[in-house]
């Protein structure tokens, strides 16, 4: 979820948007497993604040800290900080020439 | 009309008559009541509607059946994610997916867990290398959208099931 938000969701508001009912998989890509390092995938869980109140939960809160990484990885690897996503290749190379 | 006869999860369907623009996962969902198959996309983008197609010859795969007619499936031996528990006990796969939390919806399971149990069955006759794992795990589970767990836990689940049982699995 976090990749796919980071690198492929791009959501216009208004008449052009998902809001028009005609949305598919086609314009609202979502990331395959094939887009993932499944293989090489470090989880570091780090220990509990409080040991009666375990984190827990997956989906959309944990989702978050991955994109601040990935732009955050963006970010050393061209100097640029982005602000807006999706991040994609068009944007990318923008910054870059 | 087409007369539909078909094996589920074992138990033989029909004769029955259905409309030739009736979607396999309708027929599923709305005549048998087997609401494991989910809807999802509606346009096999997703497979989440994915079942277990069993040819005579052994062999399985899986299928999309929200654009498939039902009367396509006609003379086959499928299987849905009701089909994989046997009395009472999940298989070892579905076991995995638990243990793994494999899900959080739940909305993709049924396709992946009939596609992992493919790529098991398939590995079972044909064994890979340890080295081709993982790709053989990403390439079987590719294309099976999951927006929650993000994949990593259904590949782990699957891993593990393999790797508890190498001789089984792997050359």
């Amino acid at each position: 979820m976090g990749v796919g938000y980071t690198f492929l969701e791009k959501l216009p508001l208004y008449e052009d948007g998902p809001g028009n009912g005609k949305w598919n998989l086609g314009q609202y890509v979502v990331a395959r497993g094939s887009d993932l390092p499944l293989r090489d995938l470090e989880i570091e869980v780090l220990p509990a604040v409080d040991a009666n109140e375990r984190p827990k939960g997956i989906a959309e809160v944990t989702g978050i800290p991955v994109i601040a990484a990935l732009v955050n990885a963006i970010f050393d690897a061209t100097g640029h900080r982005f602000r807006a996503l999706p991040v994609t290749q068009d944007t990318i190379k923008g910054v870059l020439k | 009309m087409t007369t539909l006869s078909l094996t589920i999860n074992g138990r033989t369907y029909g004769p029955t008559d259905v409309r030739d623009e009736l979607t396999m996962n309708d027929y599923l969902r709305e005549y048998l009541g087997l609401t494991g198959t989910k809807f999802g996309c509606g346009a096999a983008q997703c497979l989440s509607c994915a079942v277990i197609i069993d040819n005579p010859d052994g062999t399985s795969y899986t299928s999309p059946t929200c654009i498939v007619p039902a009367a396509n499936f006609n003379g086959k031996s499928i299987r849905t994610v009701e089909g994989h528990a046997k009395n009472g006990e999940l298989s070892v796969l579905q076991k995995a997916f638990i243990e793994h939390f494999a899900f959080q919806c739940g909305y993709c399971t049924a396709g992946f867990l009939n596609e992992g149990q493919v790529l098991l069955e398939r590995l079972e006759k044909k064994r890979v290398p340890r080295a081709d794992l993982e790709k053989t795990i990403g390439e079987a589970l590719d294309g099976h959208l999951c927006r929650c767990t993000g994949y990593v836990r259904y590949h782990e689940a699957v891993r593990d099931v393999i790797l508890a049982d190498p001789h089984r699995y792997l050359l």
